[in-house]
């Protein structure tokens, strides 16, 4: 990544940005199948029960903000690895 | 290469740095993905009785992750050894 | 006769009868045989006659009920089998029931503190952390007083949603030294924020923004392409990659402590000491860290001049070497077991010559890292520094002059994680009861089936650590925290020590100007 020059980095950046929008579509989709799997188990009715609604707000707000909590410990713990690894 | 540092690479025509780059960055963000899963499912319960993560999440988490990294080093070490010696069946 | 007798209380039983008929009979037979030598007629008559009147009783206890379940004849076991099992299950009992007394003790406590771990958190915030310093029993390992911690503390932290860091020693006056150098760093960082203050107010007057115009020099090209490659690689930060981060608005929150609000140092952190050691080092480098210079004396420095000149990088001083030797002989190690920030596991005694010899000024932390790196066997044992002012110089010394302002008028200190820094938060001691020795026995063996007290006693002090429950440094009781422990210390190595002159058996030398500033853990209140 250091030796990427201006061109290059223009690349990489609009490729980095590419990236991140289908992260965040993969994100959203996983999160969609772990809250399914995880709050609605019930099959008697076709809509959502209020219990199940509750449920899944709930799952939803939280994974996301394990997520950022994930990507704050991992943000730490990379930067201490890479400054380990070039001492 | 910064960001797991996996050394540094020798001087490439750009396509092929910039593939290098690229498929570094697919390697941290699926190590994300793999870490937020298996983290969930061994420190967030499945009731979900709020929508806030409570301290001993948090600090299920932060655990998790720092471990998680060791895992990670020392089994890069451990492959190391194996592949060096022979071990590994001839890679 | 014997028979109606035994129809009366047995009325259907026939085996019965035919028993005691049978052992009327035996008993008889033999009677008649024995007293035919003594030839008295009527003792035989007696006793056979006895027999018959009182027949023996069937040994064991029955009743129609249990003879219609078809339950056998209970009979207890002999006299020594009852002696027996009476011993093993008493011994057995005692240690059940202190186990399942302990774990009651500890789950009442855990509920009590659960509340606090079930409090939200924060994405972008850190919860409170408290610092443990832990310190071996004497001429023992720190695998005793580890013990000690993951038994009767960490349940209820972990419960609480309270994070701690460990700091262990295994040699003395590793704790004392890396409390005084973390301390003269905050003091070394607040001055050099003043200085740095000062410059950047000089540089806005105008004379020397006018100077500073004429001296200008611009950077080559290869090095702005460095500069501009740099930042490229800084910026591509996890917020830029990660999904989770696309459109978020918490994208760029800063990461701050849970306790970054709380403007009263005494509710911020913590500091726990486990070990009479360990609390005499942290008092002590407290007041090292406090009273203190920032740089090393000069009578060390000449000391440290005067070793490098004489002694080379390898050791070939007779000392070193025997006491080199006596690690070798001494240690046994395993540097890959160690938990993260404990160091290997060694033997006291050892090691204690050692860190009598020459002093280095390098932090000894990293040194250990370099040498686990560059050596294969165990890591090099490195001297501990000398502490930079003695006991006997603290009435003599100034308080820390770059922290009295913040003291004296109550502003925060300002320290990197923006809480207050260690030596402000409070402290509590957990003692490690160790006896050694043979004659000990009885109270060891005491203590091992009255471990539940311990368990109240530490659980409820811990407790009161989650729940901020604090009072100021009380002199003349709290110097004594944890002193069972060091008169308990066996006596030979108390003797060798002070031969030595070592850390752990000097008086606890305490100034009033940083007692002042102390406060303790009180659990007076759950009682």
């Amino acid at each position: 990544m250091d030796q990427l020059n201006q061109r290059e980095q223009q690349d990489f950046q609009r490729i980095v940005e590419g990236k991140q929008m289908k992260d965040f579509m993969r994100l959203y989709s996983n999160l969609v199948e772990r809250c399914f799997n995880d709050c609605v188990n019930d099959f008697t009715s076709a809509s959502l029960t209020s219990k199940e609604n509750t449920c899944v707000l709930k799952c939803s707000e939280k994974f996301l903000k394990h997520s950022e909590r994930v990507g704050q410990r991992f943000q730490e713990q990379n930067a201490l690895l890479t400054q380990q690894m070039r001492r | 290469m910064s960001f797991l540092g996996f050394g540094g690479a020798p001087a490439q025509p750009s396509e092929a740095k910039i593939a290098a780059a690229e498929a570094e960055l697919d390697l941290v963000t699926d190590m994300f993905n793999r870490l937020v899963d298996n983290c969930h499912q061994k420190c967030i319960s499945k009731s979900y009785n709020e929508g806030d993560v409570n301290k001993n999440e948090s600090l299920c988490i932060d655990r998790c992750v720092s471990k998680y990294f060791e895992v990670n080093v020392k089994v890069g070490e451990n492959m190391q050894k194996l592949g060096s010696s022979g071990a590994f069946g001839g890679r | 006769m014997a028979d109606n007798k035994d129809t009366a209380k047995v009325p259907e039983v026939k085996p019965a009868e035919t028993k005691v008929a049978v052992e009327g009979k035996a008993v008889e037979v033999p009677a008649a045989a024995a007293n035919g030598a003594n030839g008295a007629n009527g003792a035989t008559a007696a006793t056979t006659a006895n027999a018959k009147i009182n027949p023996p009783k069937p040994k064991g206890y029955t009743n129609p009920a249990f003879q219609a379940m078809g339950i056998p004849v209970l009979r207890l076991p002999s006299r020594n089998w009852m002696i027996f099992w009476a011993v093993t299950s008493g011994l057995i009992g005692g240690v059940l029931y202190d186990k399942y007394q302990q774990s009651q003790i500890r789950s009442k406590l855990c509920e009590r503190v659960a509340k606090y771990g079930a409090k939200p958190l924060g994405p972008n915030q850190l919860s409170r952390k408290i610092t443990i310093y832990i310190a071996p029993p004497p001429d023992d390992y720190l695998d005793e007083s580890m013990a000690i911690f993951r038994k009767y503390v960490k349940p209820i932290l972990n419960s609480g949603g309270v994070d701690f860091q460990i700091k262990s020693e295994n040699r003395q006056g590793v704790i004392r030294s890396t409390v005084a150098a973390e301390i003269r760093e905050l003091r070394r960082n607040i001055l050099e924020n003043e200085e740095n203050l000062i410059k950047l107010q000089n540089e806005q007057k105008w004379y020397n923004r006018f100077k500073s115009y004429f001296k200008s020099n611009k950077p080559t090209k290869e090095k702005i392409e460095a500069l501009e490659s740099k930042k490229f690689t800084d910026d591509l930060q996890m917020q830029n990659v990660l999904g989770v981060y696309y459109n978020n608005i918490h994208k760029d929150d800063p990461i701050k402590s849970e306790e970054v609000d709380i403007k009263d140092p005494t509710l911020q952190g913590g500091v726990l000491c486990i070990g009479r050691g360990a609390y005499k080092e942290y008092l002590h480098g407290l007041h090292e860290g406090l009273l203190g210079p920032l740089e090393k004396p000069l009578d060390h420095r000449e000391m440290e001049d005067f070793n490098k000149s004489i002694e080379p990088p390898v050791v070939t001083s007779i000392e070193n070497v025997e006491s080199k030797v006596e690690n070798n002989v001494e240690t046994p190690v395993d540097s890959n077991t160690s938990v993260s920030e404990t160091s290997v596991s060694e033997n006291k005694d050892g090691s204690n010559e050692q860190s009598e010899q020459s002093e280095k000024s390098n932090d000894e932390t990293s040194e250990n890292k370099e040498n686990d790196e560059n050596s294969e066997d165990k890591p090099e044992e490195l001297p501990i520094p000398k502490p930079f002012i003695s006991t006997t110089d603290y009435p003599n010394s100034k308080l820390a002059p770059e922290l009295i302002k913040y003291l004296n008028f109550n502003q925060k200190i300002p320290t990197n994680s923006q809480i207050s820094p260690f030596f402000q938060q409070p402290i509590a001691v957990i003692p490690v009861f160790f006896l050694q020795g043979f004659l000990n026995f009885p109270i060891r063996l005491y203590r091992f089936y009255t471990r539940r007290y311990y368990t109240e006693e530490y659980g409820k002090l811990t407790v009161a650590l989650v729940e901020n429950q604090t009072r100021s440094f009380n002199k003349e009781t709290d110097l004594n925290f944890a002193l069972d422990e060091e008169l308990e210390w066996p006596k030979k190595w108390v003797d060798r020590a002070k031969e030595r002159q070592s850390e752990w058996v000097q008086e606890l030398t305490v100034d009033d100007r940083v007692l002042n500033k102390l406060s303790v853990y009180d659990e007076g209140y759950l009682k």
